[in-house]
């Protein structure tokens, strides 16, 4: 049987921060590792749409109309065909409360994970950000040096503006994407009225995983809008590509195609019973186990492997609040070919819970994903989106997220999980911040705005959440679960609350954390 | 290419071409009726429709009623109606067969602005005829 001192299960963003730490140290990585089956053969969106090429954009089986046809996604993002099959995880439902329908939500099988659809924010976490959510056992300065170090890993865009104090200040930042006209405006104006009179209003540049000049080999991003078709988008940072990286490695050991059914944890080490995609059955042993399967299928996992049906674990999750921003001054304005979805972000300074508002761009989507979300008649829509695209953004606000009796996760069964969101935190600030907007030329209403669906985001966490003294289904600072010695958890389930910010940065980070705590650990 | 609206069309293909003229106000390429059609062999949810939904459908088109102004009263909740689906189908065909533009010109925001309000207003007045047609013909 083979034997290694450290396996990692999954190539997700935890997984791979947790990796680049292990990398040097007889590591194995145990992936499924789903790849796309067909390749979107444009480099940009325009390329597609000139070309005319339905099946490209549409899909072969009509999977970018999944939302018409009545089969709920969690996020446009997944239901393109290209991308479809990053949440081709195990069966998965989530339903808000009585008497909603349980939809489907994201597991990833992906290599690489859900980073292959995420939007690329990464953003670090500040003490103020923990100590509002509460709940952390551990302080921002033990994840200080790896965000540092994944920052400079992974690339990241943007400036040091006056969202740096919501931010944090980062060092050799690359110049930020080129913005669209509507939110050059909308940032002028801001910088034009902050310097007049204060506003509570924050504006500035996001911190995305995006190139915008060559960074350690790899090219900037073509900006060619088709974010909501491909995952192949060199220059744009997923797990994907440190995983190349690492599997380039020698002492780095890749099983892929795999699938984790068991593990056994004795005195000396951990047995894992996996299954190839043949069918066949492997096992291998390892020192240290560490969990990065995503939050769903580590819950699973772990739920599966103490035989504990029925028992309902914590779930977290903020489901973001999206609200339009018009600016009639733009409209009519000619539509850009090269833009990125998030444009920039926001927060209101004197707000007591600190939420990120993202800013974006939706000139990648296609116009009828729009038009089916616009109280309007489809016509009307369809006529008045080409007018209004180049004075409309759109806001997303996230939220903190606690654990609530009300929103729970289940094993059933028949081996998928149950999830029951019933509470969620209505966004009170938006008329205060709606008011602000307007101050600088975007206007919106508070009725237009919209609550995403629970499992909309696929910003899952909190099932096993880190405690200074875990009890049943928690787990230690070091990641180890309740009870073990060499079972750790590494992704986003260990995170106790989620501060009101995009977590992916912070998952990476505190992975990356729990391995070097794993290397220290001295058995 | 578009496609005549003459008699030797199928019934689905004379649907595209009302709903899509409906939408458009011009008639559908080749490519998007013959898309179209395919779509509603490929997906259940067309393939399979509600009976009374197909009802109300036939009933548009056979009496030439505004499809633009009963499709929003019968939208509710998270399912969408099969007039909504077969729109929005359309809507998805005709910007990804490239047979509406898709780059808006460069315009005056001011005359941006009276257009999108002779759009709202011509819009209303759809609203209400759909309203009355919706209730005239009793659809569901």
């Amino acid at each position: 049987m083979a034997y290694f001192d450290y396996v990692i299960v999954g190539s997700g963003p935890a997984g791979v921060a947790a990796a680049r730490r292990l990398a040097a140290h007889n590591l194995c990585i145990v992936d499924v590792g789903q790849t796309a089956e067909t390749q979107f053969p444009y480099q940009t969106m325009g390329d597609a749409l000139a070309a005319a090429d339905t099946r490209a954009l549409l899909g072969n089986h009509w999977e970018m109309l999944g939302n018409l046809m009545g089969e709920t996604m969690a996020h446009s993002k997944l239901r393109a065909p290209c991308i479809a099959y990053v949440a081709k995880g195990e069966p998965a439902f989530i339903s808000g409360g009585q008497g909603t329908s349980p939809i489907s939500v994201a597991g990833s099988y992906a290599a690489g994970g859900l980073s292959n659809a995420w939007g690329g924010q990464l953003v670090r976490y500040r003490p103020a950000d923990l100590a509002l959510a509460g709940d952390w056992p551990i302080e921002v300065g033990a994840l200080d040096p790896h965000y540092v170090d994944l920052e400079a890993h992974i690339g990241i865009s943007g400036e040091n503006d006056d969202m740096s104090e919501f931010f944090g200040h980062v060092n050799a930042l690359q110049p930020p994407a080129p913005l669209v006209p509507a939110a050059q405006r909308l940032l002028a104006n801001y910088r034009r009225r902050q310097s007049r009179s204060s506003m509570d209003l924050r504006l500035g540049y996001s911190r995305l995983g995006l190139l915008t000049q060559a960074h350690r080999g790899h090219e900037p991003h073509r900006l060619g809008q088709t974010e909501f078709f491909t995952t192949e988008q060199e220059g744009f940072y997923t797990a994907r590509r440190t995983l190349r990286e690492l599997r380039s490695q020698s002492g780095v050991t890749y099983l892929g195609g795999c699938r984790l059914l068991a593990y056994q944890e004795s005195d000396e080490h951990v047995e894992l019973v996996m299954q190839e995609s043949s069918g066949v059955l492997q096992r291998i042993t390892a020192r240290h186990l560490l969990l990065a399967c995503g939050t769903l299928h580590t819950a699973r996992l772990v739920l599966l492997n103490r035989n504990e049906q029925g028992r309902q674990l914590p779930f977290i999750e903020h489901p973001p609040t999206l609200f339009p921003l018009f600016m009639p001054s733009m409209f009519g304005t000619p539509l850009p070919q090269k833009s990125f979805p998030v444009q920039l972000a926001a927060t209101l300074a004197a707000s007591d819970s600190r939420e990120m508002i993202s800013i974006y761009y939706p000139g990648a989507m296609l116009r009828a994903d729009l038009a089916a979300d616009m109280p309007l008649s489809y016509k009307a829509s369809l006529r008045l989106l080409p007018k209004m695209l180049g004075g409309l953004l759109v806001g997303q606000v996230w939220q903190t997220a606690r654990a609530h009796a009300g929103n729970t996760l289940t094993l059933v069964d028949d081996g998928s999980i149950r999830i029951n969101f019933c509470h969620r935190e209505h966004f009170n600030k938006l008329p205060h911040l709606l008011s602000e907007f307007r101050r600088i030329g975007a206007f919106s209403l508070s009725r237009l705005a919209t609550t995403s669906p629970p499992g909309w985001g696929f910003h899952y966490a909190g099932c096993l959440p880190m405690r200074a003294s875990p009890q049943a289904y928690e787990t230690h600072v070091d990641g180890r679960l309740w009870d073990s010695r060499r079972v750790r958890v590494v992704d986003a389930s260990v995170l106790p609350s989620l501060p009101a910010k995009n977590l992916s940065l912070t998952m990476m980070a505190n992975a990356a954390r729990i391995a070097e705590e794993t290397l220290r650990c001295g058995y | 290419m578009a496609i005549s609206s003459d008699g030797g069309a199928t019934p689905l293909e004379k649907e595209a071409q009302y709903l899509y003229q409906q939408l458009f106000a011009s008639l559908p390429s080749e490519m998007v009726v013959q898309d179209y059609v395919r779509a509603h062999s490929e997906i259940a949810a067309l393939a399979n429709p509600p009976v009374t939904q197909m009802r109300t459908l036939d009933v548009i088109v056979e009496r030439g009623l505004d499809a633009n102004g009963i499709e929003p009263f019968l939208r509710s909740g998270q399912s969408r109606h099969l007039l909504g689906k077969k729109m929005l189908l359309l809507a998805y065909l005709a910007q990804c067969s490239a047979a509406r533009e898709t780059q808006a010109p460069a315009r005056n925001p001011w005359w941006v602005l009276l257009e999108m309000s002779a759009c709202v207003t011509a819009g209303a007045y759809s609203l209400a005829r759909g309203y009355y047609q919706k209730w005239r013909y009793g659809l569901l």
